[in-house]
């Protein structure tokens, strides 16, 4: 097990480097002068040389990249050109939001998912199947904006039983934190719950038509156990890569959600970086999303290895 | 705000300004003469309009405490209409000497005003708390004028991305002002009574601007002909839609300012495609693409490109219309290789003189000896009636050699809780002399 993850770990480095100079490149090879941004419309042609000059802009391209690796390398990431405080602290900042985002996100995909996918399942054909399933394809087809937009709408503006958007850190408590977070984890949660169960429904139709299922419920097991504790457990595995997928994706910032939510995580983070041409604040935000992903990964490459030998084996 | 009088010379060559007594910044520290002189040093140093007036300053002084006198090579009649805006604020010596051309950091973030800094959270909220030190003037508030009272224990500029959410929280009661709001909630804004919507007059006007460095529109006639070509208020009501949000008219400044002008405008929205075709030709029209730089990041610069596109096919020239995002036209812009047509919008609640495209080093490239002669008549004048005159002859200026084509004004949209009182309808918001019912 050990040599295991040892393998996995080195293997992340080129897959590291790859996405650090990918994304160096990309930023390098887009137009837009982020001097002419930050000085604003007005500004002459003469000051926006001297910003270019000073903040190492018109340094050759090579230099540039070896400098930001090295940098990168230490863990440190540069500082934003319009934030005045470093990349790493600013997405130290936007960390908070995002992690809760995602734990309640991916709690309401797997309260909601797991038991609909497994019910649908066991109750193939039926209207309950047919029912689940349509409410799903509906829930992975909903555009997020306009989910988010109309709970906003019902919950916010006509029961005012919550806040139209923001967000309150958890140090004001946990209530009033979960009362800004209750909304977009839903309005993400649901299409992330619909995906999970359709996945969990087939893994399930598979597992329950196969041998030792049948022998299961010929030597008398009741019907619980029978889906639960033999069917469902060696369903687990592809699940478990579904939903180590959802966190990776979500860590790595729901875009939309925070900027419809005015939630500060580090999807809002990254798309303000990107339109104010932030190039440090770019680079870094991405390579840390591709840090999470690779992460995310190998710990659920960990955990399915631990739950099935022949993957540790291999 | 801070002064209890001055005196201007009557050719507008030196004032002499006597500060108010008693006033202390947010630190505790007492003001003094010395303040006002560095503060306005850096403002001559940063800002457009401080460096219009260093420019002509002969010298600045602090002859005692509570004086300060400026000296000008030539008349500054427009010093005190600069003076009274935000930006010429005043820090203490000692923090606008150590910032120079820096921005300034929030430990430096020490004015005078009714509300003190407290607290900026990127993305979150910016915290402003009463000033409880503050001494407001006597005279009766006008405008941004006279007293001024810090009612409100405090004040949250909360930045809301997405401007649906932003009219939904002012109509839920979560916030209590909005700046700005999407048109498309002007009905159900102005029909909810526990809210007023407010529409923000004068604003701001939109304008195609000519590449006058090179290329085709360096001829002034095909320029002239683009204005004929197309009708102003039909591409303003193509870009904006709603009619209590614009207002078609040829001024740099809205008619509620001091500096309203349509001299020389009789031009304005009176499209004749024939006479456009025959300028086309005097001018020597080609067929040549003209490359009009535009955005979908600002849905209106895309509407009033596009409807302008049309128009300008049916006489016969050939429009392409280059997309991008705003960070990249904005960087397209400053190459007068690139484009022969942008559009952007201008203040017109801000003096004439200080229009960005008034620069010759500003996209666009207006060099005009003309120009500089009438700017310097609009900065020079100590009267209304010279300052009037050099109004009227920018105008006329602008429409004879047409830089760019004004379409027409648009007012944005707000909204205020009836809960809140005493708020004023100003271009530039502002929460003083304002309480909470």
């Amino acid at each position: 097990m050990t040599s295991y993850v040892l393998r996995r770990l080195l293997a992340t480095i080129p897959v590291m480097l790859m996405v650090a100079t990918g994304v160096f490149l990309l930023l390098k090879l887009t137009p837009g002068d982020p001097a002419g941004i930050i000085l604003g419309p007005d500004a002459t042609e003469e000051r926006r040389e001297e910003l270019r000059d000073s903040l190492g802009l018109n340094d050759p391209l090579p230099e540039q990249y070896l400098r930001w690796l090295g940098d990168a390398a230490r863990g440190d990431l540069g500082d934003s050109l319009f934030l005045n405080q470093s990349v790493t602290s600013s997405l130290a900042e936007r960390a908070e939001p995002t992690l809760l985002l995602t734990f309640f996100a991916t709690l309401v995909a797997v309260v909601v998912g797991l038991p609909l996918g497994i019910i649908a399942a066991r109750r193939r054909g039926s209207w309950t199947d047919v029912g689940t399933m349509g409410v799903a394809i509906v829930g992975i087809s909903m555009p997020t904006f306009w989910l988010g937009l109309n709970l906003i709408l019902i919950f916010a503006v006509k029961l005012k039983w919550l806040p139209v958007a923001g967000y309150a850190p958890l140090s004001d408590g946990l209530w009033e934190s979960l009362r800004y977070i209750i909304l977009p984890a839903l309005t993400l949660g649901v299409a992330q719950a619909a995906l999970l169960a359709r996945m969990t429904r087939s893994m399930m139709l598979e597992v329950l038509t196969s041998d030792y299922v049948r022998t299961a419920r010929a030597k008398g097991v009741g019907e619980f156990r029978v889906v639960i504790g033999h069917a469902f457990r060696n369903a687990l595995l592809p699940v478990i890569n579904v939903i180590g997928l959802i966190v990776a994706a979500l860590l790595g910032g729901a875009v939309v959600t925070e900027q419809i939510f005015n939630i500060p995580g580090i999807g809002r983070l990254l798309i303000q970086a990107v339109g104010r041409r932030d190039v440090p604040l770019v680079q870094g935000t991405v390579l840390v999303i591709a840090a999470i992903y690779v992460l995310v990964n190998l710990v659920v490459d960990i955990v399915a290895a631990a739950l099935d030998p022949r993957i540790r084996r291999a | 705000m801070l002064i209890e009088d001055y005196e201007a010379a009557a050719d507008g060559l030196s004032y002499t300004f006597k500060l108010r007594s008693g006033i202390t910044f947010h630190d505790g520290a007492k003001m003094t003469s010395a303040d006002v002189v560095a503060s306005l040093k850096r403002w001559g140093a940063i800002n457009g309009r401080g460096k219009l007036i260093f420019e002509r300053l002969d010298a600045i002084d602090a002859p005692d405490a509570s004086t300060v006198t400026m000296t000008f090579k030539g008349a500054a009649g427009v010093l005190p209409s600069f003076l009274a805006r935000t930006e010429a604020f005043i820090l203490p010596a000692a923090v606008a000497e150590a910032a120079g051309k820096d921005q300034l950091t929030p430990e430096q973030f020490i004015g005078t005003g009714p509300f003190t800094f407290e607290e900026h959270q990127v993305d979150r909220y910016l915290r402003m708390v009463r000033n409880d030190a503050y001494a407001p003037r006597d005279e009766e508030p006008n405008g941004m004028a006279g007293r001024r009272v810090p009612y409100l224990d405090a004040i949250e500029f909360i930045p809301v991305p997405d401007e649906s959410v932003r009219a939904n929280g002012i109509i839920s009661g979560e916030y209590h002002f909005g700046d700005p709001l999407p048109p498309d909630f002007y009905d159900m804004l102005s029909s909810d009574p526990s809210l007023s919507a407010l529409v923000v007059k004068p604003y701001y006007w939109y304008s195609p601007h000519f590449n006058k460095s090179q290329g085709l529109f360096t001829n002034q006639s095909l320029r002239q002909a683009v204005q004929l070509a197309f009708s102003q208020s039909e591409a303003l009501r193509a870009g904006f839609g709603r009619e209590e949000l614009i207002r078609a008219d040829p001024s740099v400044c809205g008619e509620e300012t001091a500096w309203y002008s349509n001299a020389g405008a009789e031009a304005y929205d009176t499209p004749d495609p024939e006479r456009a075709k025959a300028l086309l030709a005097e001018g020597g029209y080609n067929g040549e693409t003209i490359r009009w730089l535009t955005t979908h990041e600002y849905a209106y610069n895309f509407k009033i490109a596009d409807y302008v596109k049309q128009q300008l096919e049916a006489i016969g020239m050939k429009v392409e219309l280059v997309l991008s995002d705003w960070a990249s036209l904005v960087q397209n812009r400053a190459d007068p290789t690139a484009y022969e047509i942008f559009l952007t919008g201008h203040s017109q609640y801000s003096h004439p003189a200080t229009q960005p495209f008034n620069d010759p080093a500003w996209p666009g490239f207006w060099e005009s000896e003309r120009k500089v002669d009438v700017v310097n008549q609009m900065i020079s004048a100590t009267d209304d009636d010279a300052l009037k005159g050099a109004i009227d002859a920018y105008s006329e200026l602008i429409w004879e050699e047409m830089p760019m084509v004004k379409v027409g004004d648009n007012f944005v949209l707000r909204a205020i809780r009836q809960e809140v009182k005493g708020y004023q309808n100003a271009p530039d918001w502002f929460f003083w002399n304002v309480g909470l019912d």
